[in-house]
């Protein structure tokens, strides 16, 4: 081992130690219940609410892939800032909806809000199924890019195998103590690690590379001006309409991604979600680094096999050992943060809504095997486990072939945006129209993947399954409306409409 | 149904049925479809290099005049959002019940 791995292999180990001991003690004192594991007692204020939301979002893929994209393609790769921010935008409306029907009526996954708003718990248990089928994926991919991370920040001294199975312990360690508390605070170490080691990013390598970046802006126009437009540098068709309908399904769908909502839930008011997308949005800024940064490595580094690889491989060259792990860790903690709040969302929703016998709240089922407070969360606990450990086994040995799915992701869990979001909007919308809308919308989203034509016409497939998800939903909802009311009581009125 | 009150500071977690609740039009969120606007409509009007702004090609600066804007564009929204000066819980259309006959949720 050389002397600089030497060096960021033990700045690794003693951030990882650092890492779990903090996500360990944030819970301290504090309730082990339910609530308190699940969604922080509803009492994160809006600096918590920022850093978790910000230590989510911006995943180790947000940096490695923005600098992947922006050397391989360019241009296209702006639909990242654009969809964030849009996603931010809707969520000044959708945030403080989802947090206050949930606080209302104390529910505790997007899966339980579900069952809940249509009395209905196989709907409840049709949200599971089809969220957890496209976040193990997600999850997976975060440990596979703190694999690279790790690798690359080690000067290939520490197994990529090693990697992901540390980022599996760490973010398992905390998480199942300090449940959503654990990821706020970890969260907290994270964001001034990127926001400091990005900042210095912006200066540093404009001046090691190239005399500053009014340089290095003149080569681009210069030799590479097909980077600087849509549709970009080979890039399969990503123009106009691509950008178009990527920015709108993600935009919309972020807002209700199981681990997003968990940060919803966090909240201790509307307010702190209110305030969040006034505040978040400028965290976009800093991912203009990693993409000037991936464009840099086009003349740094001009004939790289794996693209992912840009930003590390501009870094490791300019340099020293203690400054390269330092990002390194910054790296990974992006990767462990959003794999520690998915794998506690697919937790709570298989826990509460699945295992647990749901919440009460549909009328077709007995209450008396539903589980206790104390009982869902130690489910709630074992799943957030296995969840992770299925996606460190297929990072292991699959290392392929469920990424694949990841990239699936935003379009298959658009199709839940109608029960989520629609529900809570739209009084009339009946259990019936929630299912077939989410039947179709995914059937055609998975079969214009699976034929290869997605995008269609360079529309993304995932926004034209979701309108006619939407289309369904509402003629299935209108023609055979449902005498009893959404929200309020538990009566039912209606029988003729088993699912 | 509107009773806003006008708490101002507070420290923890607020009991859920403390929270005030607003009943008034909130024409301003219509405004969220300003950044949403501003982006789509960047592959159409901007998708060009020249004029080179602080040097940055015209498309991306486009990109970061939008995402300075957009924050500001919100902040503008929360402000002359009657919901956000009480900090109201959202008015959720599926828990209306009582009042649904009034209509006008939303």
């Amino acid at each position: 081992m050389s002397g600089s791995a030497v060096v960021a292999t033990t700045i690794f180990a003693v951030a990882m130690a650092v890492t779990i001991i903090l996500g360990v003690l944030s819970a301290r004192g504090r309730d082990k219940g339910l609530a308190e594991w699940s969604v922080s007692s509803r009492g994160l204020g809006v600096v918590f609410i920022w850093l978790l939301m910000a230590g989510e979002t911006y995943t180790s893929f947000s940096f490695l892939g923005t600098a992947g994209w922006s050397y391989r393609y360019g241009a296209p790769i702006l639909y990242l800032v654009a969809y964030l921010t849009v996603g931010l935008s809707v969520a000044y409306l959708v945030a403080p909806a989802i947090w206050t029907y949930a606080t209302r009526h104390n529910l505790i996954s997007i899966a339980d809000m579900a069952e809940h708003r249509f009395r209905s718990r196989p709907v409840g248990i049709l949200v599971v199924l089809v969220a957890t089928v496209f976040i193990i994926p997600y999850i997976q991919l975060q440990i596979q890019g703190m694999g690279v991370v790790v690798n690359a920040m080690s000067y290939g001294a520490i197994d990529l195998n090693v990697a992901a199975v540390v980022s599996f312990v760490v973010a398992e360690a905390f998480i199942l103590v300090s449940g959503l508390r654990g990821s706020a605070w970890v969260s907290a170490l994270k964001d001034v690690l990127v926001i400091g080691t990005v900042v210095f990013l912006a200066v540093y390598v404009p001046l090691h590379y190239f005399h500053g970046a009014g340089q290095f802006l003149d080569r681009m126009v210069a030799e590479k001006p097909e980077w600087l437009t849509f549709p970009g540098h080979s890039s399969g068709g990503r123009g106009a309409a691509w950008f178009v309908s990527t920015v709108l399904l993600n935009g919309v769908t972020i807002t209700i991604f199981p681990n997003t909502v968990a940060g919803y839930f966090g909240a201790k008011s509307p307010n702190a979600l209110r305030r969040n997308s006034v505040l978040l949005p400028w965290y976009q800024l800093l991912l203009f680094i990693p993409m000037m940064i991936g464009a840099m490595a086009l003349f740094v580094v001009p004939a790289l096999k794996n693209s992912d690889l840009a930003l590390f491989a501009v870094i490791t060259n300019a340099l020293p050992s203690p400054v390269v792990a330092i990002i390194g860790v910054a790296g990974a903690l992006s990767a462990i943060v959003p794999m520690s709040v998915f794998v506690l969302a697919i937790g709570t929703l298989w826990g509460k809504t699945v295992l647990g016998g749901g919440n009460g709240a549909d009328p077709r089922r007995t209450h008396a095997n539903r589980a206790d407070d104390a009982r869902t969360k130690r489910l709630s606990q074992v799943v957030c486990f296995a969840a992770g450990f299925l996606a460190l086994a297929g990072s292991l040995f699959l290392p392929n072939t469920l990424v694949q799915l990841s990239v699936l992701s935003y379009e298959g869990l658009g199709q839940l945006v109608p029960i989520v979001l629609l529900g809570l909007f739209w009084r009339r919308m009946t259990e019936a129209g929630a299912i077939s809308g989410l039947a179709v919308g995914t059937a055609i989203m998975l079969g214009l993947w699976g034929t290869g034509h997605d995008p269609l016409y360079g529309v993304s497939g995932g926004l034209i399954a979701l309108v006619v998800n939407v289309v369904v939903t509402v003629a299935v909802s209108t023609r055979r409306p449902a005498d009893r009311r959404p929200g309020g009581t538990l009566t039912r009125t209606a029988t003729g409409e088993a699912s | 149904m509107s009773q806003p009150s006008d708490r101002t500071a507070r420290h923890g977690p607020v009991p859920f049925d403390e929270l005030p609740q607003v009943r008034v039009p909130r024409r301003a969120l219509w405004l969220l479809l300003v950044p949403v606007v501003l982006y789509c409509a960047a592959p159409l009007l901007a998708n060009r290099i020249e004029p080179r702004i602080l040097g940055m090609p015209f498309l991306l600066a486009y990109f970061v005049a939008v995402t300075v804007v957009s924050p500001l564009v919100i902040w503008g929204i929360a402000r002359r959002d009657p919901a956000y000066r009480v900090d109201a819980v959202e008015p959720v259309p599926a828990d209306d019940e009582s009042d649904a006959t009034a209509g006008g949720a939303g």
